[in-house]
């Protein structure tokens, strides 16, 4: 090869002839252009290869850990309807006389809210990707802006999710020790039924009320986000 | 000069010396790094080509994300003003007596002044273009100021926003939880479909926390706080909406 081209070089130049020479000379370096583009276009070609694999990856990881969010949120809500309507049950003994509270078996009917939902997403994938700066190996544009604005959304919901907690363990809990035995400990002697004429009690239950409302309202709509985002992804991902 | 080089290369080549072969070799590499030069550039146009696309892309997403942002900040400016004008009728009514107090339906009255919320605009395109480190594709320097003056601005929102919030909640909200019934308040909040009946606790007598010092200047606090926010949101729309014009292009609008 090598020598066939020297050949035609030498043959070139002992003829003397400038115009062919410069031809011969063009021809080399649009040849050289040529290959070096080709080999760009290889390296191109190949690293966007492995991004795509890269891509294909990362997508899986969000993928199961927006599924795993969507449970938790799924287990969220069941636990804060049942509060929101053990609260609403006891908004039917607030609205009774005395005289008619003392008919009702109180020991059957819960009067304290025990436990509330708080939601810790998983989110080691997606933290990892934010703060690496890698969001970029995601092609989807609406995914890319989704997956950004995923913190904030979940930001929102813990707030309201904290000032609900802290409804419950600052003040309704502070207010009902007067009224209840934890310990069942009978050498006290309470009285159960004056809780429902106390009014700061029954505005803080409807503060409460309201925020498990709005708190689910907030996980519903965190779920029908992690669809759309899953959504995307599912179209992201080959089969 | 080829002339000059091809003479040398013509008597190198017949004397068919090695070491003089060297420099024909040399002209040769000449040639190729001519091509490899030709080629860079060739790349760096179809970069440079690329990038232009890519922001005027950027330019088309911060358009729409701003466009959007600044019609859920007109929302909630006016969701606060409305809240506020109640706050205000609130105020105007202190120190009356029941007879007065009893013409309006107070109940609705301070549910509605009690209405204020967060906002939380969507930033996703500029987290993105810093956290990439992609802002240079943003060639106006006005706009890029105009940006971080953006997230500089809900900064100090945020931050007097929780100082609202701590106003309502700790202050406001715990003495009308002592005072009023939030069972007859409810009907008239955003969550009047948890509304049920009246409580029995609460006789609607409110000449008492009408003439309370405390319950004024609560009220103050809230007047003051809402228009504090107003004064945030409204700076804020000034500038997304001068971020809207400057992201303007041919067909984006």
């Amino acid at each position: 090869m090598i020598k066939f081209f020297r050949k035609i070089r030498q043959n070139l130049l002992s003829e003397g002839k400038t115009g062919k020479y410069l031809k011969y000379a063009i021809g080399e370096i649009i040849l050289v252009v040529i290959g070096i583009l080709i080999a760009v276009s290889i390296n191109n070609w190949n690293e966007a290869r492995k991004d795509k694999n890269t891509e294909q990856k990362v997508l899986k990881t969000l993928r199961s850990d927006f599924k795993s969010n969507i449970t938790q949120l799924q287990d969220n809500i069941d636990e804060t309807e049942i509060m929101v309507s053990d609260i609403s049950q006891l908004f039917k003994l607030f609205r009774m006389t005395q005289s008619e509270l003392s008919l009702i078996p109180i020991d059957s009917i819960k009067t304290d809210i025990k436990g509330y939902a708080t939601f810790n997403p998983s989110d080691g994938a997606l933290t990892s990707l934010l703060l690496s700066g890698e969001l970029n190996i995601i092609n989807n544009d609406s995914l890319k802006n989704k997956l950004t604005n995923w913190p904030n959304l979940v930001n929102d919901a813990k707030e309201d999710e904290n000032l609900l907690v802290e409804n419950i363990t600052k003040d309704l809990w502070k207010q009902q020790l007067g009224y209840q035995s934890y310990i069942k400990n009978p050498k006290f002697k309470l009285n159960r039924l004056a809780m429902f004429d106390d009014l700061i009690l029954q505005n803080t239950f409807y503060d409460i009320f309201r925020g498990a409302d709005y708190q689910i309202y907030l996980y519903k709509e965190l779920q029908k986000e992690i669809e759309e985002i899953l959504n995307l992804i599912d179209e992201e991902i080959r089969l | 000069m080829i002339k000059f080089f091809r003479k040398i290369r013509q008597r190198l080549l017949t004397e068919n010396k090695l070491s003089k072969y060297l420099l024909y070799a040399i002209g040769e590499i000449v040639l190729v790094v001519i091509g490899i030069l030709i080629a860079l550039q060739v790349n760096n146009w179809n970069e440079k080509r690329k990038l232009q696309n890519e922001s005027k892309d950027i330019l088309g997403s911060i358009h729409s994300e701003f466009k959007n942002n600044r019609n859920i900040l007109k929302e909630r400016i006016d969701y606060l003003e409305e809240a506020n004008s109640s706050a205000r009728f609130v105020l105007s009514l202190t120190n009356k007596k029941e007879a007065e107090l009893q013409k309006f339906n107070l109940d609705s009255i301070i549910s509605q002044s009690l209405k204020y919320g967060n906002y939380n605009p969507a930033n996703s395109t500029i987290q993105e273009l810093i956290s990439s480190g992609k802002l240079n594709l943003i060639k106006s320097e006005e706009l890029k100021e105009d940006l971080f003056n953006w997230l500089q601005l809900l900064e100090d929102t945020d931050e007097d926003f929780k100082n609202q919030d701590l106003q309502a909640i700790t202050m406001l909200e715990v003495y009308l939880t002592e005072n009023i019934s939030f069972q007859n308040t409810i009907k008239y909040s955003d969550f009047s479909h948890l509304a049920e009946g009246e409580s029995k606790l609460f006789d609607k007598k409110y000449e008492a926390i009408f003439n309370d010092l405390k319950f004024e200047n609560l009220y103050h606090g809230k007047y003051f706080w809402n228009a504090v926010m107003l004064e945030h949101y409204k700076e804020l729309d000034s500038l997304a909406s001068k971020i809207i014009i400057q992201t303007k292009q041919k067909g984006n609008d």
